[in-house]
């Protein structure tokens, strides 16, 4: 059984429950292991049989999972670009931000903000913030935590596959079979997140056209340094296939397919693809990595 | 590079405790058994040092016993030598008792004449080996006894041993009358000492 040094990261898609378990070995990483189970349908989290069979399917791997991490679900995490005093003035920002975002949502709220570069018709300091609801975070947690398990991190998807995209300005599009998420990074910090429904329509309909295009131009419009950025498209290989299509149709540009992390193989493993919808997993697992490292 | 953790405060400082509960668990253990094995090894290197402080030790105290033997050895030759010295001292260091004889016979007159003269050494209690000199140094007692035809040549002869000069004391210890000698003769007794004599408190 391995236990020392491989942290394993936890994505919780739509459909599935994905696991990836990593261990460092020098400046890359070692793929201990690579789970996807089925979650129950019509849940809003994960079911508590859901993890016990994606902890049987880690076992069954050599994986003895104790610490996890957990990617937040865009659905349930709050974000907004919010206008406030400078750091300069020694303001509260982190509780400004909080009260921000806590307008119309009754309960405590985790927050994280990243300050932004000033754009060119912005007043005031403008920072990116995201919340969590304790209360989701507990119903999310809680399945984990029936089977034993301790969530070391809860974190967005954004700051995953901003740990394994590079370090450059960067467009990253994570393409899922019912959304698409769009995540602006520059070399160390979010810019920005948004996350397209799909709702049963091809990348290529109108509504969804446009909101790219929409999103895309605002990027460029608030963040300059963006123009010159890198575009990364990730996620599921037949709707990344389609949105790398449809944005090489839009734009001249160069559109990156792939992951900047050194991740090696052995065994049975080595036999298997690791396509671009294990990013988020991925992220988590070399994030809590880099920490126990560290520490 | 700060990252987001969004799960709820109470839960980061559950696990922060919790964290460092185990730290603190690890780190008393780790003391604990660098203590066992600091133990140990001390335990090792005391037991190998164990035989050669042991022997040292014994080798002292052979040293130290050889030492006393030959003190003792030394004393006893010290007492041999030294009593060696003092019979040698007794036969060559003996005061010139004619010098005596002549001082005490001039004192005297017609009229007195000396009967019995006993010179003693005088011996510290304490001192059970005659010092070399001492029978050379003295002190000596002197008892000098006669009789004289009167009284009065009796009391000037002892007056006469005290300005002498010979004596560092002189008693006249006692007179009584000597009828078979002549009508006012008296036996006179007379205590001399040459040195001086420590007298018992």
């Amino acid at each position: 059984m391995l236990k020392n040094r491989t942290s394993i990261g936890v994505d919780i898609g739509v459909r599935t429950l994905r696991a990836v378990a990593l261990s460092h070995e020098g400046n890359a990483f070692r793929l201990r292991a690579m789970v996807e189970t089925v979650r129950t349908p019509n849940h809003p989290v994960p079911t508590r049989q859901d993890v016990e069979r994606l902890l049987h399917a880690l076992e069954r791997q050599g994986i003895d999972a104790r610490r996890i991490s957990v990617a937040v679900p865009p659905d349930r995490l709050a974000s907004a670009i919010v206008e406030l005093p400078p750091r300069s003035s020694g303001a509260p920002i982190e509780t400004l931000a909080q009260a921000e975002l806590t307008k119309g949502a009754p309960g405590g709220l985790e927050v994280f903000i990243w300050d932004l570069p000033p754009g060119r018709r912005a007043r005031a300091s403008e920072y990116f913030a995201i919340g969590l609801q304790h209360e989701a975070a507990n119903e999310l947690l809680l399945p984990f935590t029936q089977c034993g398990l301790d969530v070391d991190h809860l974190e967005p998807e954004a700051t995953a596959l901003q740990r394994i995209t590079g370090q450059n300005n960067r467009v990253v599009f994570m393409a899922g079979a019912r959304n698409i998420g769009i995540y602006a990074f520059d070399t160390s910090s979010t810019l920005f997140m948004r996350t397209i429904e799909l709702a049963g329509e091809s990348v290529e309909s109108d509504r969804v056209h446009t909101s790219l295009v929409g999103t895309i131009d605002y990027l460029a419009e608030r963040f300059p340094m963006l123009e010159e950025a890198s575009v990364i498209v990730l996620g599921e290989p037949k709707a990344s296939d389609r949105l790398s299509a449809s944005l090489l149709l839009e734009y001249e540009t160069t559109v990156v397919r792939e992951l900047r992390v050194d991740i090696r193989s052995t065994g049975w493993l080595a036999d298997f693809d690791l396509d671009t919808r294990w990013a988020t997993a991925i992220g988590l697992a070399a994030g809590q990595s880099s920490l126990e490292v560290a520490a | 590079m700060k990252q987001p953790n969004l799960l709820p405060e109470s839960i980061k400082v559950k696990a922060l405790e919790r964290r460092r509960l185990v730290l603190w668990l690890k780190g008393v253990a780790v003391i604990a058994v660098f203590g066992v094995v600091g133990c140990v090894v001390a335990g090792a290197y005391l037991g190998d040092l164990d035989s050669p402080v042991r022997e040292e030790l014994d080798t002292v105290r052979s040293v130290i016993n050889k030492l006393e033997a030959s003190e003792v050895s030394a004393w006893a030759r010290i007492e041999t030598v030294t009593h060696e010295l003092g019979v040698v001292e007794d036969i060559a260091g003996q005061p010139n008792w004619s010098v005596l004889l002549e001082i005490l016979a001039a004192g005297l007159n017609e009229g007195a004449y000396l009967e019995q003269i006993n010179t003693t050494l005088v011996l510290q209690e304490n001192i059970k080996i005659s010092p070399p000199s001492k029978a050379a140094s003295g002190p000596y007692r002197v008892r000098v006894t006669g009789t004289s035809l009167v009284q009065g040549d009796a009391t000037r002869y002892a007056l006469y041993l005290e300005q002498c000069q010979l004596f560092d004391s002189v008693r006249l210890v006692g007179t009584l009358p000597r009828p078979d000698v002549a009508k006012d003769a008296v036996g006179f007794e007379i205590l001399c000492v040459i040195g001086k004599i420590e007298e018992k408190s």
